[in-house]
């Protein structure tokens, strides 16, 4: 394992510094297999949809399969590429506490469900876990704003 | 029936002053690992104890079993927290002997649990001695297997309301932990406004990483064709790599965060390392 792929646990810079790393390869990628036609609004939108792409699954690689996010969005992925020509099938993730009761009868309405939505993973786990894995998504989400801001300011001098 | 697992050692690593409940009761989380079998005869007995007590509205302390996960760290900090206002004394355990109902078993869960017990233990059965707080600590050691609860006066005290309670307080503990990671969340009050802020928070990061993703995509295009005209005289047809070159020769431009160039040198550094 090189040095700088160790785990981050909560190291806010060492997460930048890996996420940067990665994404800067993926757009790498990116660049060489671009097409050249720059004014096909349908393209440009395409190839800045495959950035997002680029990014989110830059992040989740870093965390790995520590987060239950991470691995849901990386789980999509793979999922994604796999059914490029076929039929995308639905597969629901069994609920990996089954011990514990459902605590919250509420917990399908209101905001919790939101929040559900919006943290991928995150529909079948319990109140308790959500949190957790909120605060997690929050803090890589924040690293990588911050990153794609400084990229975007790097590059854009011109 | 006892299994032996008290070591007063292990208690006194924590505080030396609270042996005396292993004397009292003897069933202790102080070995995590064991407590799995014994959960159900602590929960037995303690629910048998506690029934007769759901009416009243004294104190009592029931253990729960958590099922584990490895975020008991809170525990630990409390425990450090809380392990100035522990003392017992022989008072006490005999009042507790008496009592039965007094089955302190070990330490506070949440943060103000010092001075809450403070003032239940003095708004308590009156006659007893106050100053008598029994409690055993848990040894700052990883995974505990139960999380302490207290009742507070005038709630129930039958098992389904503590569980019903110990999951309501970790999950406001959790809240509050999101409270501050969201900027301006804190002069919010109430669980749904504070999810409210939180979920605008998270659609806006993505919105913005979205955002982000689209104008790095004009630029990257824009830098690629260099034939548009845009003075490129630092970045060559690969920007990625004169990334590194760009902020060798400048060293003083200027950033929106103060905090990052350093990350970005480190971070240019290793992969100038690896591409070349």
């Amino acid at each position: 394992m090189s040095p700088s792929q160790q785990p981050t646990s909560t190291n806010p810079s060492s997460l930048k510094n890996q996420f940067a790393h990665r994404f800067i390869r993926a757009l790498k990628t990116l660049n060489h297999t671009k097409t050249g036609a720059a004014h096909d609004h349908n393209q440009m939108y395409r190839r800045s949809i495959r950035v997002k792409i680029a990014s989110y699954t830059a992040m989740a690689s870093v965390v790995g399969s520590r987060r239950a996010w991470s691995r849901a969005v990386l789980w999509k992925i793979i999922k994604r590429s796999r059914n490029q020509g076929l039929l995308l099938r639905k597969r629901k993730r069994r609920n990996p506490n089954p011990k514990r009761e459902d605590f919250n009868p509420f917990r399908n309405s209101g905001q919790e469900l939101k929040l559900r939505k919006l943290v991928p993973g995150a529909e079948t786990m319990d109140s308790w876990c959500l949190m957790g894995e909120t605060a997690d998504y929050i803090k890589c989400l924040v690293a990588q704003v911050e990153v794609m801001k400084t990229l975007v300011d790097l590059y854009s001098i011109t | 029936m006892d299994p032996p697992i008290i070591n007063e050692s292990s208690f006194s690593a924590a505080n030396p002053s609270s042996y005396s409940l292993t004397g009292i009761w003897p069933f202790s989380s102080a070995n995590g690992g064991r407590i799995e079998g014994l959960g159900l005869k602590m929960g037995a007995l303690v629910g048998r104890i506690g029934e007769p007590n759901s009416t009243r509205d004294e104190e009592s302390t029931v253990t729960e079993y958590s099922g584990g996960g490895g975020r008991k760290r809170r525990d630990a900090n409390f425990e450090d927290e809380s392990s100035k206002i522990v003392s017992t004394s022989s008072d006490a355990i005999a009042l507790n002997n008496l009592n039965g109902k007094r089955m302190k078993i070990s330490g506070w869960k949440d943060e103000p649990g010092g001075s809450k017990t403070d003032q239940e233990m003095s708004s308590g059965s009156g006659s007893k001695a106050p100053a008598g707080q029994t409690q055993t600590h848990k040894p700052s050691e990883p995974p505990k297997d139960y999380i302490h609860v207290r009742a507070r006066r005038g709630q129930a005290t039958d098992r389904h309301s503590l569980a019903e309670r110990a999951r309501r307080e970790k999950i406001s503990e959790r809240m509050k932990l999101l409270q501050d990671l969201v900027p301006g969340c804190n002069k919010v009050i109430g669980k749904a406004l504070v999810l409210d802020e939180i979920i605008n928070y998270i659609q806006s990061l993505q919105h913005q990483v979205e955002f982000l993703s689209m104008k790095l995509e004009a630029v990257n295009t824009r830098m690629a064709s260099p034939t548009e005209g845009f003075p490129t005289k630092d970045l060559g047809p690969q920007p990625l790599d004169a990334a590194g070159l760009l902020f060798g020769s400048q060293t003083t431009r200027p950033f929106g965060h103060e905090s990052q160039p350093e990350w970005l040198h480190m971070q240019l550094g290793n992969n100038f390392g690896r591409m070349t």
